[in-house]
């Protein structure tokens, strides 16, 4: 079993992880010659399914095992992952790879790191000076940037299980039925703004037997889109009643083929269905602000995110991420989000 | 310890918030006095800070005055030595994450290797919970001075050592380390405007046999050694403080009394200590940069890694260190494993609150593993 790459997206992989272990502290991630796939399970709150392109995030990449596609399934802790690659953002290189210490099994990253250090800068240019008193100054400076520059190699080893196939063999993306309503949602960062405020509002304003009556009696944010390019937010408590409506939204077209492989048309499909009932016909879901919150952090991977509503049921996010070079495969996180009933 | 110095701490934390809120009640002085005579009932540190339009808000912290203690050190037995600029130092130390407990320090053939490990045993899903293990392999020439014997493993507590150059790395000065053998005391010094920080640090590791005399490298030559601009004030100063006759820390002090404990009963390599949860791993720290503004609301930032000073991380929120410099108090600001007994500080101060003045350190925090000094 081997594993090792290159890192080449830093920056993207470091959101990535903070993005998910909002979620959840551990990831399963699933390793082969295809993709390199994140899943989030947590006990209660949304499951996030992310398949990314190995391009996106990494390069020369070598994986080998014996299972299919050499398939390689790890239990991996997300805070020291994402905590060890923040040691990496300045790095000039960084790379992962599967060993062993002291018998435990750990992804280990090494870090390459240019240090010029600031004390020492100023001792070099007065070294300089001493023995070249009269030299050009732009030369010499070039000259000791050059001499100065040196390498830190920081190795963080993050500790991993290695799971069986066996043991993943029954694990599968949750499964909804065709949603009513499909929207591309405005910005992320404007979105959770407003949904932030809304729970603190609602929180805010509940009264103390609600506080006490443990989270199922939180109010809930209720989101809302039509086929018509409208998205609904709102919260409502004894108190108060707010909601924020976008509209102009994209409701974006389905691949009849996606939806349908044995060709029938889309004539009878919910979302058809609910076009056809006019711009006040709405699908709803009721979610946890603060769940809606930690999946809302995926914003700053700045991706473009497809929203998917089954009318009290379920809302599924489709997150795509930009790719880092045409023509690869996608990569694309999908959050799973039940509804509560009302 | 901590309690007593939270009390004096609080002080002058308000002050060092957003000065342009403060622009009405701005500080224009600080006078601390002492009253600690025979015959009072209770002795006295007192901070008024007077603030403009005649606002005066008067601090009264009650101490009890006991003996100094300080930890032995014997500069002339520490052979080994190095010195870094703090700055440099700091932005390697960032890198190691929170959890760990032990920080190994050793060179060979110009490579200086840092690393912090646990070693608590972990099995089945708690292996998930291990802590990071960080190791930094760096150029002797990062540092400006470096003589230390080859392959010489030295362990100190990492968390200590973040502190302390965590402070060390507000201002640009020159971090020094002196040492002898693993299980005899580190000397950390650093200073800057008069401000002389100085830190015992017990060490542990490997004794090798067969060298018991150790030989240090030749200090190595070099032009970088020219680097330290404060090299002097360290190096007189720190012979000042640090007589040869100070006396062996007292039995009373719980806390050094459970480390050297520790240290006798530790054969090399140690043994592993009871797994201790670690939660503050599983909460992950804020990015510097805006990034933060994804982050779920209400997510409790449990990296207590993190320091007392700079909690804002510039160089006004140096509380300690500010209001040393205003007041031309110089002691370093750790407790009985530096020497804090000059001037005011002298006497530790006593908690105005919570705990009786008599109540042993044992009996305030339970001493079921190594305290870092600054642990709560």
């Amino acid at each position: 079993m081997r594993f090792k790459t290159s890192i080449r997206n830093i920056q993207t992989f470091s959101k990535l992880t903070a993005s998910l272990s909002s979620l959840g502290k551990v990831a399963w991630v699933r390793l082969d010659d295809l993709n390199v796939r994140f899943t989030i399970i947590p006990e209660t709150g949304t499951q996030v399914w992310a398949s990314l392109s190995i391009d996106s995030i990494f390069e020369d990449y070598t994986i080998q095992s014996n299972a299919e596609n050499n398939a390689i399934n790890l239990e991996l802790p997300l805070p020291p992952l994402h905590r060890a690659l923040k040691s990496a953002i300045n790095a000039s290189s960084a790379s992962i790879r599967l060993t062993k210490r002291d018998g435990v099994p750990v992804l280990s990253l090494t870090i390459i790191t240019n240090t010029i250090s600031s004390g020492n800068t100023a001792n070099g240019f007065l070294n300089g000076a001493s023995q070249d008193p009269f030299g050009d100054n732009a030369f010499r400076e070039q000259d000791l940037n050059a001499g100065r520059e040196r390498e830190a190699v920081v190795t963080q080893d993050i500790p991993v299980r290695v799971l069986t196939a066996d043991s993943v063999e029954g694990i599968h993306e949750p499964r909804v039925r065709e949603p009513d309503a499909h929207i591309i949602l405005p910005s992320l960062i404007q979105l959770k703004a407003i949904s932030d405020r809304f729970t603190k509002l609602a929180s805010a304003t509940s009264t103390g037997a609600i506080r006490s009556g443990g989270a199922n009696n939180i109010p809930k944010l209720e989101l809302s889109a039509n086929m018509h390019g409208s998205l609904r937010l709102s919260i409502s408590t004894d108190a108060l009643n707010i909601s924020s409506v976008w509209t102009g939204l994209t409701n974006p077209l389905l691949d009849p083929n996606q939806v349908n492989p044995d060709g029938e048309g889309l004539e009878d499909h919910p979302s058809t269905l609910l076009r056809e009932r006019g711009p006040d016909a709405w699908s709803t879901v009721r979610i946890d602000g603060r769940d809606w919150g930690k999946v809302l952090s995926v914003g700053r991977l700045g991706g473009r995110v497809i929203a998917c509503f089954a009318d009290d049921h379920a809302l599924i996010l489709y997150v795509y991420l930009a790719n880092y070079e045409d023509g690869t495969d996608e990569s694309v996180l999908t959050y799973y989000i039940s509804s509560f009933s009302a | 310890m901590s309690n007593r110095f939270k009390a004096l701490l609080s002080v002058f934390k308000a002050r060092v918030g957003d000065p342009s809120r403060e622009r009405d009640t701005a500080v224009e002085r600080a006078e601390i006095t002492v009253e600690d005579e025979e015959g009072k009932s209770k002795s006295r540190f007192t901070i008024r800070i007077i603030c403009r339009h005649g606002v005066i808000k008067t601090y009264r912290l009650t101490f009890e005055a006991i003996p100094p203690m300080h930890a032995l050190f014997v500069k002339a037995n520490a052979n080994n030595m190095w010195s870094i600029s703090s700055r440099t130092l700091r932005d390697f130390v960032e890198h190691f994450g929170p959890g760990t407990e032990q920080l190994d320090i050793y060179s060979e053939d110009g490579r200086v290797s840092l690393t912090s490990y646990t070693e608590k045993i972990m099995s089945g899903n708690e292996i998930l919970k291990q802590p990071l293990h960080t190791s930094i392999a760096i150029d002797s020439l990062e540092f400006a001075e470096f003589s230390v014997e080859e392959l010489l493993h030295i362990v100190i507590s990492v968390k200590d050592f973040k502190s302390i150059i965590t402070h060390a790395g507000i201002t640009s000065t020159i971090v020094k380390a002196c040492y002898s053998r693993p299980a005899s005391p580190m000397q950390l010094t650093y200073s800057d405007d008069g401000i002389l920080s100085e830190f015992i640090l017990m060490t542990i590791g490997e004794v090798r046999g067969g060298s018991a005399t150790p030989a240090p490298n030749a200090p190595r030559a070099g032009p970088k050694r020219q680097a330290s601009r404060q090299p002097v004030a360290t190096a007189s100063a720190s012979k000042r403080a640090t007589p040869a006759e100070m006396p062996p820390p007292p039995p009373r002090s719980a806390s050094m009394r459970e480390l050297s404990k520790t240290r006798d009963v530790r054969p090399s390599p140690p043994p592993p200590q009871p797994s201790i949860p670690s939660d503050a791993l599983f909460m992950p720290r804020a990015d510097d940069d805006n990034d933060k503004m994804w982050d779920p609301v209400n997510q409790e930032d449990d990296d207590d890694d993190m320091l007392l000073w700079g909690q804002g991380g510039g160089e006004n929120d140096a509380t300690v260190n500010s209001t040393r410099t205003q007041h031309g108090v110089t002691p370093s600001m750790n407790s009985f494993q530096s020497n804090m007994s000059r001037e005011a500080l002298d006497r530790q101060l006593a908690p105005t609150q919570r705990l009786p003045p008599t109540q042993k350190l044992s009996q305030a925090r339970p001493f079921h593993r190594i305290k870092g000094m600054f642990d709560d």
